[in-house]
């Protein structure tokens, strides 16, 4: 249970942790955009020296942070497989039969795997770095504006913040069911698909019924405690964008404005360049 | 068949920042027969040594047997020993999933691979140990039963499977005092009846008092002292140190003791209490001292 790491919180107390939420916020939903945009092998290069920068200043584990890829190999390897050997070109580098790869497919496949890479360990980073509830407050500040056409912002942020907060509860009690049955005799990892999926029957059940009682217990208190009685709610924590958050912005805008350079203007001539330099053409 | 535990070691998380010591270096036994109580404060590691006597958690570090299986081993026979040590955990009525009380009672025999006609032996008896009307019970929804009827069928669940050693984890937490008093009572006949060896996690001094053979004090992931409730419940101060208390008789005999009248044994019940307190005060015939 304890091995899911995707999204979870590593404390420490690096000046990315400390960083406005809405700051790494923007950044990261501007970062998975602009992954889309890296050109060329130069500009690759360049991004994952500036995530390893990135994941050196926060101070989590360069470890903890490729765990994150672990859950999603299968999709990695699968995308570069599929462009490995569907892609075609003109250039053939070897050929099996009718397997083919070609130096497009190759090309192709180590970009999208890279990608995807990329922006796994990018945002992952957003998420070790930012507990959940500085997540969603930096979220609802910043979906603000939406007010304006009527967005229940509020309520949404509420439910992602229930959501998030129940996520650890929820792991707990399946954890304590699933011993209950264990030591009933249950097992859960033993036997074909189908059996394994009516094995976890004796655990679900019970997970539902103590859901929805819990959702009827933090109802009640809510309302005891007049939630939604006024409209305009203060909050406890209050953001202040400070030099450091601006500075970072202003690096971030810097680095896209790069990627972005590489790719309209130059036209991924900078391979071209350093390939010219290391072979001398 | 004794539980010897010896040096036993465990940490959560281990390697994350989040790394914590439950256990260190536990050293208990756990005699034939008796009826042991485990107290200590949360965190003390009372959950965690008890979910390592059926191999719900792994021996890390340490040794550690169930009369002859070797929990320390690299390979256990988990059925075999879920089948000798039956764990009852707290609220166990949050366990029960299925249509009927007899489906459910029945899912432990089940898994241990028994013949259908035994489950339905062992059904039959287990609900009736647990003090339930097998015929009025065994077709309704486990969900429709009162509080004290759910848990009892719970603790039924795992009664089924035979255990000769029941562990219950808090088993009157959230009943009112008749339904604690008849959980209790249950164990105490489950022990005569079923189960000879039992172990009691309970933060209740008053029913440790009442029941226990040995008490064992858990503190910081060891044992503190393992004693009987007579002699434990004179050390009121080591006690209270470790956030725990003393039975309301075992107060009254300390104040008393303090007081300069100090009565020979140990109360552990109240009754007990009045009958020590009549006979020391009125010299056994029954006086009034004024």
């Amino acid at each position: 249970m304890n091995n899911i790491s995707f999204g979870q919180y590593y404390p420490s107390n690096s000046f990315i942790h400390r960083l406005d939420p809405r700051v790494k916020l923007i950044c990261a939903v501007i970062y998975v955009a602009a992954i889309f945009f890296v050109d060329s092998y130069f500009v690759y290069a360049a991004v994952l020296l500036f995530g390893i920068t990135v994941i050196a200043l926060s101070r989590v584990p360069i470890g903890t942070v490729l765990k994150t890829v672990k859950s999603v190999l299968f999709l990695i390897l699968l995308t570069f497989a599929l462009n490995l050997f569907l892609v075609s070109g003109d250039k053939v580098l070897w050929s099996w039969k009718f397997i083919k790869i070609t130096a497009t497919g190759l090309d192709y496949a180590v970009r999208m795997a890279f990608r995807l890479f990329l922006l796994i360990t990018g945002t992952s980073l957003l998420t070790l770095t930012t507990t959940p509830m500085e997540l969603t407050d930096g979220l609802e500040s910043l979906m603000t504006p939406l007010k304006a056409v009527r967005f229940p912002v509020r309520d949404i942020a509420l439910i992602m913040s229930i959501a998030l907060r129940f996520i650890p509860t929820l792991m707990e009690e399946t954890t304590k069911i699933m011993n209950a049955q264990k030591a009933r005799g249950a097992s859960f990892d033993t036997g074909n698909l189908l059996k394994r999926v009516k094995a976890l029957l004796p655990v679900l059940i019970p997970l539902f019924v103590s859901a929805f009682r819990r959702a009827e217990e933090l109802a009640l208190a809510m309302d005891s405690r007049c939630y939604d009685a006024t409209p305009n709610r203060t909050r406890r924590r209050q953001f202040k964008i400070n030099m450091v958050d601006i500075a970072v912005l202003l690096i971030f805008a810097a680095f896209i404005t790069l990627i972005i350079l590489d790719k309209y203007l130059w036209g991924g001539a900078m391979d071209g360049i350093i390939y010219g330099l290391i072979f001398k053409k | 068949m004794p539980i010897v535990i010896k040096d036993l070691t465990y940490t959560y998380m281990r390697k994350t920042p989040y790394e914590k010591k439950a256990l260190d270096r536990l050293t208990l036994t756990v005699n034939d027969g008796e009826f042991l109580c485990i107290i200590g404060a949360t965190g003390s590691g009372k959950s965690t040594l008890i979910q390592h006597m059926n191999a719900l958690i792994r021996v890390e570090s340490g040794e550690m047997t169930v009369d002859d299986m070797v929990l320390h081993a690299k390979r256990v026979d988990l059925r075999r020993l879920r089948g000798k040590v039956g764990m009852v955990f707290q609220y166990p009525e949050y366990q029960l999933f299925e249509e009927t009380v007899a489906k459910d009672v029945a899912f432990g025999p089940k898994n241990m691979g028994l013949p259908q006609e035994e489950i339905a032996v062992r059904v039959r008896e287990a609900i009736r140990l647990c003090g339930l009307d097998y015929d009025e019970i065994k077709d309704r929804s486990p969900f429709e039963l009162s509080g004290g009827q759910k848990r009892r069928a719970a603790i039924a669940g795992v009664v089924a499977m035979r255990p000769e050693i029941l562990i219950l984890d808090e088993p009157t937490a959230g009943l009112d005092p008749e339904g604690r008093r008849d959980i209790l009572e249950l164990a105490r006949s489950l022990q005569r009846e079923a189960s000879p060896t039992v172990i009691m996690v309970s933060h209740n001094m008053d029913e440790v008092a009442r029941h226990a053979d040995r008490v064992a004090v858990l503190a910081d992931g060891g044992i503190k002292t393992v004693l009987p409730p007579r002699e434990l419940f004179k050390q009121e101060a080591m006690l209270e140190e470790l956030g725990l208390g003393v039975p309301v008789s075992a107060k009254l005999w300390n104040l008393l003791k303090a007081a300069g009248a100090e009565m020979p044994l140990l109360p552990l019940v109240p009754e007990e209490f009045a009958a020590m307190f009549a006979d020391y005060a009125g010299g056994g015939k029954g006086e009034r001292r004024e």
